[in-house]
């Protein structure tokens, strides 16, 4: 009896363990409230005049050969005093990441800079992660929970990085002031940038607050075919009473000859009301922007934007004069060097590497397209208060940090060939740390920054495009 | 790149699409080219209650006008 029992008791326990394993559910939002949440206009401003110089720091993808680099150039903010007891570290007031770069956001974010500084060197950049990753996927206990529908390679990432790095955290212990973390992935059906902000989950009628933190940073960098995306709840059937917003309306209904770009944003936006979208499928963040600028961007085209910079623009003081003097897009770019090894030979690259080149080359191509709309943005601010014969009321400054500024050639070679990995040998950790400090510091526009903020103002800056 | 400017004979904040854009009286960046609307929030004494221009080709120097007319005219 009891053998019939252990028989039949082994498969039944088997599926009763495949059937529990399922994703971290995302909950509903009982009511939607526009105080409620993290969005930038529910966090405080650190100090009274935390508006006049704002900065964006954009983090890109890249693994750990990104979060390093990072890394290093926040080192380097950090290093720089504007005020007594004031870095320029603090002075950031939005981080937007994607991939590799979301480790050092969602880090920063959930420890606060003091604990970033000292522990994110062991905690993120010299951990194993590959190897326990790697061990959790062999381990037979986990079989059960990947064999089910609903778990995959990504859920069990996510498991590790809440449990071991990101501590449990939710968006809920995430102060409520600057900076900004954004953490961003892509929506794999529309293939729409999908932010960790309450604003992106508005739209599911769900609440940020209550998912953690490592889920963020596991979709961001949810690296396609190596990671199974990571999947939410969307709950188009809930009424939360979210507005759809007015911009979205409009240009629906209006946009599509004048903007096309614009209506795809607002249809892509309202996608999320449709009944049958029952779940949001997320993956890497870079497969819609590898370096985490254009949410940014967005808040340079419309005001109605998570990263509200038109608004911010147009803020006057009670003296009439504009409280932004200066904004600073500081982009972090880990990119690396292109590989043309395969062209010493005539015989056609192997699938390995066709993949690869067809995963990763759109990503870099797309990437410089990004950066450039920001140049163009820039010229065509000075020129239009050039023509209205008008000195800016701000000053922009655009501080592109890449490996292709390293002048030593050696140096960028050896950097721009480091890999894309989860772990790194620590003589390359510490070669990107180094290098994220000072590619930064060496920076022309960083050095023209830190002039302006000096009230010295040498030939050449600010950004003029 | 587009302005407005939105003339009314006092002070007020002006609300594109929801949000709050600045004060009237002034050019003001309102972003890429579409549709928009436009008004002054609370209290709604002013005539017409909303404008909704589609957008394009403004620049600082001239940049569109949309005019609203106080109940108290």
């Amino acid at each position: 009896m009891s053998e019939v029992r252990f028989i039949i008791g082994w498969p039944v326990a088997l599926l009763l363990a495949t059937g529990c394993a399922t994703f971290p559910a995302n909950r509903e939002l009982a009511t939607w409230d526009r105080n409620h949440g993290y969005r930038f206009e529910n966090l405080v401003c650190p100090h009274e005049r935390c508006d006049e110089t704002f900065i964006v720091l954009s983090l890109s993808g890249g693994g750990t050969r990104a979060a390093a680099f990072a890394y290093g150039a926040m080192l380097a903010l950090d290093q720089q005093e504007i005020a007594p007891g004031r870095t320029l570290l603090d002075e950031v007031d939005v981080i937007s990441s994607v991939s590799g770069g979301s480790f050092a956001a969602g880090y920063l974010g959930v420890y606060g800079k003091s604990v970033f500084l000292r522990r994110f060197r062991a905690d993120v950049l010299d951990r194993k992660i590959e190897t326990a990753l790697m061990l959790r996927m062999l381990a037979p206990w986990n079989w059960w929970k990947l064999a089910s529908r609903s778990y995959g390679r990504g859920d069990l990432t996510d498991s590790y990085y809440d449990r071991h790095i990101f501590g449990r955290r939710t968006f809920q212990d995430l102060p409520r002031k600057r900076p900004f973390i954004v953490l961003n992935a892509t929506d794999l059906s529309i293939g729409s940038r999908f932010s960790f902000t309450q604003d992106h989950f508005d739209r599911l009628c769900s609440d940020l607050d209550q998912v953690s933190v490592s889920r963020g940073v596991t979709a961001s960098s949810a690296f396609p075919i190596v990671f199974s995306p990571l999947t939410l709840h969307n709950y188009p059937d809930t009424n939360c009473s979210y507005p759809a917003p007015k911009w979205t309306a409009n240009a629906l209904e209006r946009d599509l000859e004048l903007n096309p770009a614009r209506y795809d944003r607002a249809r892509a936006w309202r996608s999320y009301a449709a009944e049958t979208r029952r779940f949001v499928h997320l993956s890497d963040g870079g497969l819609a922007d590898n370096i985490g600028l254009r949410g940014p961007i967005e808040g340079l085209l419309n005001p109605s934007s998570s990263i509200p910079l038109i608004p911010l623009l147009n803020k006057l003081d009670d003296a009439d004069n504009h409280v932004v003097r200066r904004v600073v897009f500081i982009i972090v770019d880990a990119r690396p060097g292109r590989n043309i090894k395969a062209d010493a030979s005539a015989r056609p690259p192997g699938i390995v590497s066709v993949l690869s080149a067809a995963a990763t080359n759109p990503m870099e191509n797309y990437s410089s397209d990004t950066v450039d709309i920001a140049r163009n943005w820039i010229r065509e601010w000075t020129n239009q208060f050039s023509d209205a014969g008008e000195e800016p009321p701000q000053a922009f400054y655009r501080i592109h940090v890449r490996f292709d500024a390293e002048h030593d050639p050696a140096e960028r070679q050896r950097l721009q060939t480091i890999p894309t990995r989860l772990q790194l040998p620590r003589p390359q950790v510490q070669a990107l740390v180094d290098a994220g400090a000072r590619l930064l510091t060496e920076s022309h526009d960083y050095q023209c920054l830190l002039s302006a903020l000096r009230s010295v103002a040498p030939l050449g800056c600010p950004e003029s495009g | 790149m587009n302005w407005i400017k939105v003339l009314y004979p006092r002070r007020r904040c002006v609300s594109v699409d929801g949000t709050r854009l600045g004060y009237t009286n002034q050019p003001l960046l309102i972003g890429e080219d579409g549709t928009y609307s436009v008004d002054l929030g609370e209290p709604k004494n002013y005539s017409p209650q909303q404008h909704r221009p589609t957008v394009s080709g403004t620049t600082r120097r001239r940049p569109l006008e949309l005019t609203f007319v106080p109940d108290w005219v």
